[in-house]
């Protein structure tokens, strides 16, 4: 990318070709998170209205069962797949790849540009299904079938369709993006920034893409045999059967199948979202406490092999799916071992701050919360993943508490954090730091108080997926005032949100200027020449790397950080 | 550098800078070619184990075992298969003359290379008409189900690859061949591989379609795909 | 020195500022530690053998309690301690190779100590005791039915082919292992105690989940295969069977209660459950009956069809009202067509042949219970009645067994489908903008085809139930005195 003739760096100039059909990776960021966060907020609002059914029941005439499936099928699909899985490679990805491996771009911009109108055209059918006669699916985020293509599920003809090709078409966009990521990661370094010498946040999203680039085929593959069994008549995932006491044509098929294809799409997709949280955090602490992250190389290897082991663990979502029950053994046994490296990353964020500098920005306040709930996210999967302990625990609210703590509450934590970071450079003005502060205390109190109770509906057996719970006997009175509360709490923490979307309008216009390296960090993005960077990110010479993206705090220098790009010797060895 | 190595390395110790990663726009552009190929790979991988694991099922009938079978009557598709060797050979000879100073050869190459490919598409499509119109229609049966999808989805991936190769088509034959001699041959390389490519999918996915159950049972019984479902 | 102390001591007076999130942490432990003690939703109290599953979860909550409050207690000592301070610097420490191996090793630990027991439980799980009495649960949107396998202790052949209103358990009538098969088809299961079963599941539409929060053990029912789990009973008393796999609108609502009592109540309850075959004497809803049917169907298979039909222009001997008449036989000799007759036909065709026939009928091999569906068929397709069966339960019991209370309700409020309550003589629009009185009529056909007269607001998704025109009679009666 050193070639200043190519023919992709010339500088747009129109409006459209700078805005809107931009190959511009900073600008394809911006468009990413925008429409992830403007569906994400859709799905917040499905979230609450779910919740309200759940804490205050027969209250709301117009939540049906019907209705509700439909609220709980959507704000899954699209927290999981549209907003952080979007967020986290199309957002974060896009902007901080190029910047922090000293790149003027993806290496196919075009490329690019195309994976971020795919996504807005998977968004746009998606959205479309709630407008289609039956309307969206209600077959859970999981799609099961035989249920999710039969009368008696919400949304089973169009909406179950709708699904279906925007998730091909998401695949489509997200297999476009993950080309550029891993082809820029491999191939377009600047000089000097080896492997081991690039930031944490970029392990996480190269390895994310990997793992997305591998398993989005299997959730590919799914949804077009599923399409098949569904407008074709085809069984491949559809037994014999009978609906609505007609016996349908399909034959022998297997909706375990099913089953397996999606889950191993959707353990993967696990890490698809939490590796990119795991390397964004890992920056963020080390880059506030002001000290290098402890344990670097441990933290790179333990990235890899989550990402190679969530390969082999994805039948612990399937341990009461009535599959051979002698596979439990080996999923039990991968899923805990799986626990290892990610404790050891848990320890290494802990050990970071030990002997550091902690300056308590709002960044750092979202990092360490994310820390915690992430550890009551993992500790409880070692629950779920033990296959005996599951036995009880599968499909109840402590899987519902377990996930959202996990891939819910924490990488979303991280992606307040890392817009609390980097939105100074992608701007070039700070967020309202006391708004900042009640997003965190607010999001993050209130999220607590939501799982960290639910758990134990899960361990009393409250099934999940249920429209009501009355005239069951074993659910105590009290776990309606805990439902309630919970409800009330969720609601709260979605108003807090509007804070955060406040803050972003706001602080574009009225925000503290941010200058070029507000946090005094290290890595390559904030060395540009320009806040936010200019088209080509770089001057007119590409940044040299002389140190890896941690030198905080380093003995013998009078700052406390040593950008990557910095040449200079201790105070003590000056010439 | 080994990647081992590589992964080891203490990044806060004093390193030498390496030298410069010399990102060559062909080097990037193969190496994305080859992430897509996996990715591509991965896809059919999943959708033939999907069919392996189908094919343990009791309603499962094999494709080509009695005249009554769907796949019996083969000509048709050895035809095709001929047809996307061709293209395969004509996209080597191109990028084998396209290094020398043969530039007659390297267009005639191309262009044959694309008439084969169509030739290719079309002959699945008539061969999809011959079945339906002898009633095997998509759902008749699973592994004609598969037949369909996996056809379907290969033809697709050819008729994709025509667009690239209408690109090439056009650099190769209408800008200037010396200024542009780097480019011609990079646009040529990069069919040649993705021709390759599809050519080995199409006839390992033709032998698995017309192999006999037995087969299928043994291979899901060495890799222990069974029993799971 | 001294500009450092000072330095500190302006640093401490600011401690408010930064101290939150550590404040937060350590009362978030404390409280989820006090919560998690005082909290009154613990689990259900366990009425089967797998108290060891409650052990296993206790090790885990143990060792994953401690990790919990050693990491947050971590995170909240670390913040006040090494909160910021201009004049410090951190420490320069990329790793430390003796504190991971350290910290890897227990974790490793932690890890076994927690999926050895596990899995040494999970053995036992998935081991079903030779001694183990076998029960048949079978789930269908949104209501349950059990099948108990009878004197020979086998469960007959089963599948979705056979299922009609007159066998909704799809249990093949020509398989002799189905006969005495026991057949529960309201939603209360009755088991024994202290003797461990084996319980089968399978679906007849979509995936269901037999739940039992008392029992621990929960297992998915997947249409077209048959799954199991097993568990041993040891509290006598009645426990609710949920549905813990998402099956679509009613999913919610798909109840059923498993009794537990002493083996002599057990025993005399299954001996009033009828047999399979005491089934399918009984019902006749339809214009044959199961067993006559799969006569249909045999006789299709097997060809008969080709030679003998139900119309005068038969080329074997008709089937039309051949039952019961006195046949003419080649000798000139007459024969009347009973059981051993037509069953001598079949296995010897040429031993007494029909005047005006030839001999040209091949030996058919048929045992005793197709013999039988084949003489079925006969006799009811070619003119003898069957007789109606009235019904045995009321239609309150009725609606309790068939599951439609997942959707209506029978005190006025709104679920999936319209409350019974007040119903009969109310007057609804339907989702076609036509307004209808509910009289004996629509519900009928409200039964049979739920889906052609939509009530405005309601959803068009209920499965017409496995009932007969006596047990949709019984059912409107119980609905017009709501």
């Amino acid at each position: 990318m050193e070639n200043e003739t190519d023919h992709d760096m010339h500088e747009p100039t129109s409006f459209w070709t700078k805005y809107v059909w931009s190959q511009d990776h900073k600008v394809i960021a911006i468009q990413y998170s925008v429409i992830a966060i403007l569906v994400g907020i859709v799905a917040l609002i499905l979230s609450g209205l779910m919740r309200l059914q759940l804490g205050f029941p027969g209250s709301f005439d117009f939540i049906d069962p019907s209705a509700y499936y439909q609220f709980v099928t959507m704000h899954g699909m699209i927290m999981v797949i549209y907003l952080l899985t979007a967020i986290f490679l199309g957002g974060f990805g896009n902007y901080l790849i190029p910047l922090m491996v000293g790149a003027r771009d993806m290496v196919f911009p075009f490329v690019n540009m195309l994976s971020v109108w795919f996504y807005l055209l998977a968004v746009i059918v998606l959205m479309a299904s709630f407008f289609v006669p039956g309307g969206p699916t209600g077959a859970g985020w999981t799609l099961y079938p035989p249920q999710a293509i039969l009368p008696g599920t919400p949304g089973n003809d169009w909406g179950i369709i709708l699904m279906l090709v925007s998730l091909a078409i998401f695949i489509v966009a997200a297999t476009m993006g993950g080309l550029n990521y891993v082809t820029t990661v491999l191939q377009a370094r600047t000089r000097g920034m080896t492997l081991m010498r690039m930031p944490l946040t970029v392990w996480g999203i190269f390895m994310a893409t990997i793992l997305a680039l591998l398993a989005f085929p299997a959730l590919f593959v799914s949804a077009v045999m599923m399409l098949f069994d569904k407008i074709l008549g085809t069984s491949f995932f559809m037994p014999a059967i009978l609906s609505m006491g007609q016996q349908l044509d399909h034959e022998g098929g297997s909706p375990i199948l099913f089953q397996h294809l999606f889950w191993f799409f959707g353990h993967p997709e696990v890490y698809i979202v939490a590796l990119p949280a795991f390397g964004i955090v890992s920056d963020l602490i080390s880059t506030h406490a002001r000290k290098n992250i402890f344990g670097y190389r441990m933290m790179v290897w333990a990235i890899v092999g989550i990402g190679v082991l969530s390969f082999v663990v994805w039948a612990h979502h399937m341990y009461i799916s009535g599959m051979n029950p002698m596979f439990g053994y080996f999923f039990a046994t991968t899923t805990l071992i799986i626990a290892v490296p990610t404790a050891i990353k848990v320890y290494n964020w802990v050990l970071t701050i030990w002997h550091g500098n902690i300056k308590l920005n709002v960044p750092m306040l979202f990092a360490l919360g994310f820390v915690s709930t992430f550890t009551i996210g993992g500790l409880t999967g070692l629950f779920l993943g033990n296959v005996v302990v599951d036995l009880p625990l599968s499909d109840t609210y402590f899987v519902v508490a377990h996930f959202h703590m996990v891939m819910g509450v924490s990488p979303i934590l991280v992606v307040f954090g890392g817009i609390y970071h980097w939105y100074p450079k992608m701007f070039g003005r700070m967020l309202n730091d006391t708004m900042g502060k009640f997003h965190f205390w607010g999001t993050f109190l209130g999220t607590y108080a939501i799982y960290f109770p639910m758990h134990y509906l899960g361990v009393l057996g409250v099934p999940r997926r249920y429209f009501a719970y009355e005239n069951y006997d074993f659910i105590p009175e009290s776990a309606k005032d805990l439902n309630a509360m919970i409800s009330v709490m969720a609601i709260f923490v979605a108003l807090v949100q509007l804070v955060f979307i406040y803050n972003l309008i706001w602080s574009l216009f009225k925000g503290k200027k941010a200058g070029d390296n507000p946090w005094k960090a290290t890595s390559l993005e904030w060395q540009t020449e320009h806040t936010p960077p200019t088209h080509g990110n770089w001057g007119k010479e590409l940044p040299v790397c002389h140190r890896w993206a941690y030198d905080y705090s380093v003995p013998g220098y009078e700052q406390d950080f040593l950008p990557q790009t910095f040449t200079g010797q201790p105070e003590g060895q000056k010439a | 550098m080994n990647i081992l190595t590589a992964l080891s390395e203490k990044p806060w110790e004093e390193n030498p800078n390496p030298q410069m990663q010399k990102a060559v726009r062909e080097r990037v552009r193969i190496s994305g070619l080859r992430v897509l190929l996996t990715v591509v790979s991965v896809l059919f991988f999943l959708f033939i184990v999907a069919f392996l694991m189908r094919s343990q099922y009791p309603d499962w009938q094999p494709l080509a075992e009695q005249a009554s079978h769907p796949l019996y009557d083969k000509t048709q598709l050895w035809l095709n298969s001929i047809y996307l060797i061709l293209a395969s050979v004509g996209m080597q000879i191109a990028r084998m003359s396209s290094r020398g100073t043969k530039r007659q050869l390297t267009k005639g190459a191309l262009i044959v290379a694309g008439v084969f490919s169509s030739a290719f598409v079309a002959g699945q499509l008539l061969f999809w008409q011959q079945l339906t119109a002898q009633g095997f229609t998509v759902d008749a049966n699973p592994a004609l189900s598969f037949f369909y999808l996996f056809t379907g989805l290969h033809a697709l991936h050819v008729a994709i690859g025509l667009i690239t190769w209408l690109v090439a088509l056009r650099i190769t034959l209408f800008s200037d061949p010396t200024a542009h001699a780097e480019k011609i041959n990079h646009y040529i390389e990069l069919c040649a591989m993705y021709w390759h490519f599809l050519l080995g999918l199409w006839v390992l996915l033709f032998a698995l379609l017309i192999s006999k159950p037995e087969t299928y049972n043994a291979i899901v019984e060495f890799c222990g795909l069974g029993g799971g479902v | 020195m001294e500009a450092k102390v000072i330095l500190r001591t302006e640093a401490n007076n600011k401690k408010g500022a930064g101290m939150g999130i550590a404040i937060a942490l350590i009362v978030i432990v404390i409280g989820s530690i006090i919560f998690h003690f005082l909290s009154p939703w613990m689990m259900t109290p366990l009425a089967s053998n797998w108290g060891s599953i409650d052990d296993t979860m206790l090790i885990t909550l143990i060792i994953t309690g401690i990790v919990f409050i050693a990491i947050n207690f971590f995170i909240a000592f670390a913040v006040i301690k090494y909160r910021h301070d201009k004049n410090r610097k951190s420490k320069y420490e990329p790793e430390n190779k003796k504190l991971e191996v350290w910290l890897t090793v227990i974790t490793s630990i932690g890890i076994v100590a927690m999926l050895a027991p596990g899995l040494v439980v999970y053995s036992d799980v998935v081991t079903v005791p030779e001694e183990a009495d076998v029960v048949e649960v079978v789930g269908q949107q949104w209501s349950w039915s059990f099948r108990f396998p009878g004197a020979d202790g086998e469960l007959g052949k089963s599948g979705v082919e056979h299922i009609s209103i007159d066998n909704p358990f799809g249990v093949d009538p020509l398989d002799p292992l189905g006969q005495d098969d026991v057949l529960i088809s309201g939603n209360r299961l009755v088991l024994p105690i202290d003797r461990p079963v084996k319980v089968l599941m399978r679906s007849k539409d979509v995936l269901h989940n037999f739940y039992v929060p008392q029992f621990r053990v929960k297992m998915d029912m997947v249409p077209g295969t048959v799954s199991y789990i097993w568990f041993t009973p040891t509290i006598t008393g009645e426990f609710e069977i949920l549905c813990a796999e998402f099956c679509g609108v009613g999913h919610f609502n798909m109840r059923g209660y498993v009794e537990v009592m002493s083996q002599q109540d057990f025993d005399s309850w299954l001996a009033q459950q009828p047999t399979f075959s005491q089934a399918l004497a009984k019902n006749s809803s339809e214009a044959l009956s199961v067993t006559a049917q799969s006569g249909k169907d045999l006789s299709q298979i097997s060809g008969c069809l080709g030679c003998h039909n139900f119309t005068d222009s038969s080329i074997g001997p008709t089937w039309k009202n051949l039952y019961g008449k006195m046949q003419t036989l080649a000798d000139g000799s007459q024969v009347l067509v009973d059981d051993a007759y037509l069953k001598e036909s079949v296995l010897n065709p040429t031993a007494k042949i029909v005047k005006g026939f030839a001999p040209i009928m091949p030996v058919m091999q048929l045992n005793d219970l197709e013999m039988d569906s084949i003489i079925a068929y006969i006799k009811e397709k070619g003119g003898v009645e069957g007789e109606a069966a009235a019904p045995e339960i009321s239609g309150e019991q009725l609606a309790l067994n068939k599951g439609c209370y997942a959707c209506h309700s029978i005190d006025g409020s709104k679920m999936l489908g319209p409350s019974w309550k007040g119903l009969f003589n109310s007057e609804k629009s339907l989702a076609s903008g036509q307004v209808i009185t509910v009289d004996e009529e629509y519900l009928k056909e409200s039964i049979f085809q739920p889906n052609a007269k939509i009530v405005a607001g309601y959803p068009p998704v209920m499965p017409p139930p496995v009932i007969n025109e006596q047990e949709a009679q019984a059912i409107i009666d119980f609905i017009k005195t709501l």
